[in-house]
């Protein structure tokens, strides 16, 4: 059973996401104030959480940094405002993806399901990829730097293996978005973006002159100098 | 900067105008008046030395016992030595003594002259009046003075001169003229360097009159420019600089009043701002305080929307219509909220490289399906190439799907046109409709807000009433523009022209709005 944490302090729209939720056969923690989220979250441990960010008690950026030095679940945010600097403050705070209000609630069961799934990552050739002194473990969905293990989100791991999956190729945005987010004709250039930084902050040397996760200007991204190893 | 200093070098052309011609008027009076003063002084003196002179010479020959011609000669003689001898004094004239016509001649005509003075110096208007007077005559001329033999020019200087002239008589050997020959050399030259004085006089005052504008001009233009300098810094929205107030002066109360108006300025900008602010942050509040219950109202009519089989067939077209209005709802929302952001000014563009065809032809394909409901296809007209220009394409794309989806509401199930044409300088779409029309004078008014060409008819068709206007402001951030043509029941055109670069102004018109 999959548990979906929503976190809003509507208390309608918190009961209709989780009719929604539930007649989608999740089970759904109801949550109502930003500084309430970390003692549900630690004692049910979802597997997915849906964040407002306007909360009382605690905001909802904080609550998404509180989530993310404790775990790399999937993090959806709800926002009613679609203003450049409030989603990328959100997923710089962490969050894997946003929603705008008001929302079709296929969408938003759309995003769920897609953040909710793992990429097929064992029908690789390989099973292990290195590079620059970080290695990707396909298997145990685990990236190490040398000998430490880097914590990456799902979606922040997933897009990195797209990129190191094939090294030579230049990935556009909306390709990017197609494979690891799985849009269609999307061209929010803000989700990608802010996720490259984020990887680059953790495996990067100097995430100013990235040597592992390289722009292509006009064009999009590409990987740096990988090493494949059976 | 221009204009100020223009303002100095007006002042000082003016200043260098008027004290020329005074300094110049001024000076050629006071030349006339010194020079007529030493001409007169000289000619009183010089008529009384040649009368002396005249009555000396009178005398010596009346006193002398003259008897035969050779005593009147050598006495003659002796006159003009003594005459020439004192020469080299300046004071002393040449002289030249002339027998004068008479009726009856025993003699030669006699002629002497000190120095070999010619005796045509003395201009014949002279001689005339000295013979016809018994005074003094005075006149004033040139005294030659003849060459060697030897050289073909007959006159090999000539000196300016006062010629004085009288006559006397002796017995017996008649009426003769005397001349004297005052060179006038000293006096011209005491003139020439009297008006060479006020030359340089004038000159040095019109100099010393153009230092001073100078510096006047300088304290008046100074502050003057600082005040273009501070009111340009005003209009490009710095209002931290004020002038300086020194003293109770003229520029002193323009810098006060210039003060006061920068701050009365600054005030009204500052409450301007916070009223917009106030009503920004309103309209976000509103915004989201309208879109948490929006969700909630969207997500239980979802629900019911898809179970409405399941209800009796009243309650099964509610959730229908309850679905089709939340969307309107949340469409017009969205386009209100728009509009104030526009009011407000507070749109970012976001730019990319994007090509112009792919957005339209992607449009295209996303409403063609809403098309053929209305029962209209597209006919399209692209490129052969990529229009590739720098855009926001989310903007592109929302200009785009306005005027398409206008073109579909009003074209009445006829075929549409649309065309995408690139220029030298810029990039223009045309969607041309075969429905409805404009009538005369619409082609403006269809981008008002909430403009409806007929109220009572045209709410059925479900648009926001704000679609055109959003995609004219929305042309308008990227410098372009959206024009519309129409005939009353024949269908309407409307094209979006922009410039390739966004900075510089719609020169090219690609589409003829003609109908």
């Amino acid at each position: 059973m999959t548990l979906i944490m929503v976190v809003d302090d509507d208390q309608d729209l918190a009961e209709m996401l989780a009719i929604v939720l539930t007649g989608e056969g999740m089970e759904v923690d109801l949550v109502s104030r930003g500084d309430q989220v970390m003692d549900v979250f630690r004692n049910f441990q979802p597997d997915l959480v849906l964040l407002d960010l306007m909360l009382p008690g605690l905001d909802g950026i904080e609550v998404c940094k509180l989530i993310r030095a404790e775990s790399m679940i999937p993090i959806v945010m709800l926002t009613a405002k679609g203003d450049t600097t409030d989603v990328v403050k959100g997923l710089e705070a962490g969050a894997d993806d946003y929603i705008v209000k008001p929302f079709q609630t296929n969408e938003l069961l759309a995003r769920i399901k897609a953040r909710l799934r793992r990429v097929a990552t064992t029908s690789a050739v390989s099973s292990k990829l290195e590079f620059g002194g970080v290695s990707i473990d396909l298997v145990a969905h685990e990236v190490r730097k040398g000998e430490k293990v880097i914590a990456l989100t799902r979606l922040e791991f997933d897009l990195l293996l797209a990129l190191a999956r094939e090294p030579g190729r230049v990935f556009t945005r909306e390709a990017l978005l197609a494979e690891v987010w799985g849009y269609r004709h999307s061209s929010d250039t803000r989700l990608v973006n802010v996720h490259i930084q984020r990887i680059r902050s953790k495996i990067e040397r100097d995430p100013n002159q990235p040597e592992l996760v390289l722009t292509v200007r006009g064009v999009g991204y590409r990987a740096g100098n990988f090493t494949e190893q059976k | 900067m221009r204009s100020t200093n223009s303002l100095a070098f007006r002042v000082l052309g003016t200043t260098l105008l008027f004290s020329t011609l005074l300094v110049s008027v001024l000076g050629s009076i006071l030349n006339q008046l010194l020079s007529d003063g030493i001409r007169e002084s000289k000619i009183e003196a010089v008529l009384n030395e040649s009368q002396s002179k005249l009555f000396q010479t009178a005398n010596r020959f009346v006193l002398s016992e003259i008897s035969s011609v050779a005593d009147f000669r050598d006495a003659m003689d002796r006159t003009i030595t003594e005459f020439a001898d004192t020469k080299g004094n300046e004071r002393n004239p040449e002289v030249i003594i002339l027998q004068a016509k008479s009726p009856v001649t025993r003699f030669l005509i006699y002629e002497r002259s000190t120095n070999q003075v010619m005796k045509e110096s003395i201009p014949i208007e002279l001689r005339d009046r000295v013979r016809a007077s018994k005074e003094l005559q005075y006149s004033y001329g040139e005294i030659l003075y003849p060459t060697s033999f030897l050289t073909a020019v007959p006159i090999e200087r000539r000196d300016p001169a006062l010629i004085v002239g009288g006559q006397f008589t002796l017995a017996n050997f008649g009426q003769f003229e005397m001349y004297f020959l005052f060179s006038t050399a000293p006096e011209d030259q005491t003139l020439s360097l009297i008006s060479r004085t006020l030359l340089i006089g004038a000159i040095a005052l019109v100099l010393v009159l153009l230092f001073v504008v100078w510096v006047v001009s300088r304290q008046v233009v100074t502050p003057v420019r600082r005040a273009a300098e501070i009111a340009e810094k005003l209009s490009a929205g710095d209002f931290a600089e004020r002038m300086n107030v020194e003293g109770a002066d003229e520029i002193a109360r323009l810098a006060q009043s210039f003060n006061e108006m920068a701050s009365a300025l600054q005030n009204q900008i500052t409450r301007l701002e916070n009223l917009s602010r106030v009503q920004q942050r309103f309209v976000s509040d509103v915004s989201h305080e309208l879109r948490t219950p929006l969700t909630t109202l969207k997500m239980a009519s979802d629900l019911i929307y898809r179970q409405r089989q399941d209800f009796d067939p009243t309650i099964s077209r509610s959730a229908e219509l309850l679905s089709a209005q939340l969307e309107r709802f949340e469409n017009l929302l969205t386009e209100l909220l728009e509009v104030s952001r526009f009011d407000a000014g507070v749109i970012n563009l976001e730019p990319d490289v994007t090509d112009i065809v792919a957005l339209v032809e992607k449009g295209v394909d996303t409403l063609t399906p809403i098309a053929k409901e209305h029962g209209s296809i597209f006919r399209c007209k692209y490129p052969t190439e990529p229009v590739v220009t720098v855009v926001d394409p989310r903007r592109m794309d929302r200009i785009l799907r306005n005027l398409l989806n206008n073109a579909i509401a009003y074209g009445e199930g006829k075929p549409i046109d649309v065309a995408v044409r690139a220029g030298e300088h810029s990039i223009a779409v045309a969607v041309r409709d075969y429905g409805i029309g404009l009538r005369e004078g619409e082609e403006n008014r269809v981008f008002d807000r909430f403009w409806r060409a007929d109220p009572s008819r045209e709410r059925t068709r479900g648009g926001t009433g704000l679609g055109l206007s959003i995609a004219q402001e929305d042309a308008q951030l990227h410098g372009g523009i959206i024009e519309a043509a129409g005939v009353y029941g024949r269908g309407s055109l409307f094209v979006l022209t922009i410039p390739r670069d966004r900075s510089e102004e719609l020169t090219e018109r690609l589409f003829s709005l003609l109908l």
